[in-house]
């Protein structure tokens, strides 16, 4: 099953599995995503807004567009 | 440095953490601050007195890495790059916040390996200390290798010691590299010797990201006769800074847990 990080729920926690070869996948790499690393969803702005989310101690606003590009489990 | 022309030091940080706070502090401005990120987009001077000698300060919009991805972070990325500029600084204070550190600490990793001169000044331990989030600062001296000084932009502790840094010599020797697999080194080795690159990690950054030099076509060439994978790298390169990172970042941070962390 092929879940991106945008469809997962707040306060749902999850592990990155791997982030699609695309124009921002560097800056999601510096963010620390990476896979492998554990996250959880802090908070989903409605109508397409950004999502957060937590990866150790830090807080990460993605856009719809940008969580799309990001294969989690 | 020419002589008579006073010190540059240039502010560079992740967005958001308080460089525009501590600008406009030690040059008595009053630049635009906020608490969101992008608030500063522009190059902005100031000048500081400190033992009647003027040194310039230069305020930077934030970066979140050196591969820039808006023209906001395109113009500090090739002011960090380009040495041989006449706006080039003497020095960079390198802010990280103490409630971000590890993402903070990536960039950190990333301009230590330009060999600049560099102060890491870890900003905001007055907020931090009230969320449970504590910083080593001894043990984080331990792990990189330049001077380091706690401070709060925002209540101006620390300033004392930052501004004595600012006049002393720092030496930023070329380090082991943490961002290559040992197996692609010798291509990269190979390339920064054809290129005369004294920092290898900038030639790093010419190999992996096409905007920042102009060489374009020979680049081309390199990357297809040593078949590097360029996109292979870039990824490894962040893998491999977040490992760096942990070997050491579990002796720097202490979270108390029964504060209302982030
Ligand atoms: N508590 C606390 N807040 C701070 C400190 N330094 C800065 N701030 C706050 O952090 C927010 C961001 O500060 P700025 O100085 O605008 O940050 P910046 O790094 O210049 O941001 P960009 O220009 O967007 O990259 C503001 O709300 C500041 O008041 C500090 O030491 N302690
Ligand atoms: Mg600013």
């Amino acid at each position: 099953m092929e879940i991106r990080l945008s469809d997962f729920k707040i306060k749902q926690i999850g592990v990155i599995k791997q982030v699609l070869d695309n124009h921002i996948a560097a800056k999601l790499f510096e963010y620390g995503i990476l896979p492998g690393v554990q996250f959880s969803i802090l908070n989903k702005a409605p109508f397409k807004g950004p999502i957060f989310i937590q990866i150790d101690n830090n807080r990460i606003a993605l856009r719809r567009s940008e969580a799309a590009f990001i294969m989690v489990e | 440095m020419k002589p008579n022309e006073s010190l540059k030091i240039a502010l560079v940080g992740n967005p958001n953490l308080g460089k525009t706070t501590l600008f406009n502090k030690l040059c008595g401005l009053n630049q635009r601050t906020g608490n969101y990120p992008g608030v500063t987009v522009d190059k902005k001077k100031g000048y500081l007195k400190a033992d009647g000698k003027k040194i310039e300060i230069v305020d930077l919009p934030g970066i979140n890495g050196l591969y820039p991805n808006s023209k906001d972070e395109e113009l500090v990325v090739k002011y960090l790059l380009n040495s041989e500029a006449e706006d080039y600084p003497d020095k960079i204070v390198l802010i990280v916040s103490a409630l971000n550190l590890k993402r903070n600490l990536f960039l950190y990793e990333q301009i230590r390996d330009l060999n600049i001169p560099l102060i890491l000044a870890v900003n905001m331990v007055d907020l931090a200390a009230r969320r449970g989030i504590f910083v080593d600062i001894d043990a984080l001296r331990k792990a990189v290798d330049i001077p380091i000084v706690k401070i709060s932009a925002k209540k101006g502790t620390g300033f004392a010691e930052l501004i004595t840094l600012f006049e002393e010599e720092i030496v930023v020797k070329p380090r082991k590299t943490t961002y290559i697999q040992e197996d692609q080194e010798a291509i990269l080795d190979t390339y920064s010797q054809l290129t005369n690159e004294a920092s290898k990690y900038k030639a790093f950054l010419a190999i992996t990201e096409p905007n920042l030099t102009d060489d374009q076509a020979e680049k081309d060439q390199f990357i297809l006769e040593n078949e590097v994978n360029v996109r292979e790298w870039k990824t490894n390169a962040s893998i491999l800074r977040y490992k760096h990172i942990k070997t050491y970042f579990d002796t720097v941070q202490s979270i108390d847990k029964t504060k209302n962390n982030p």
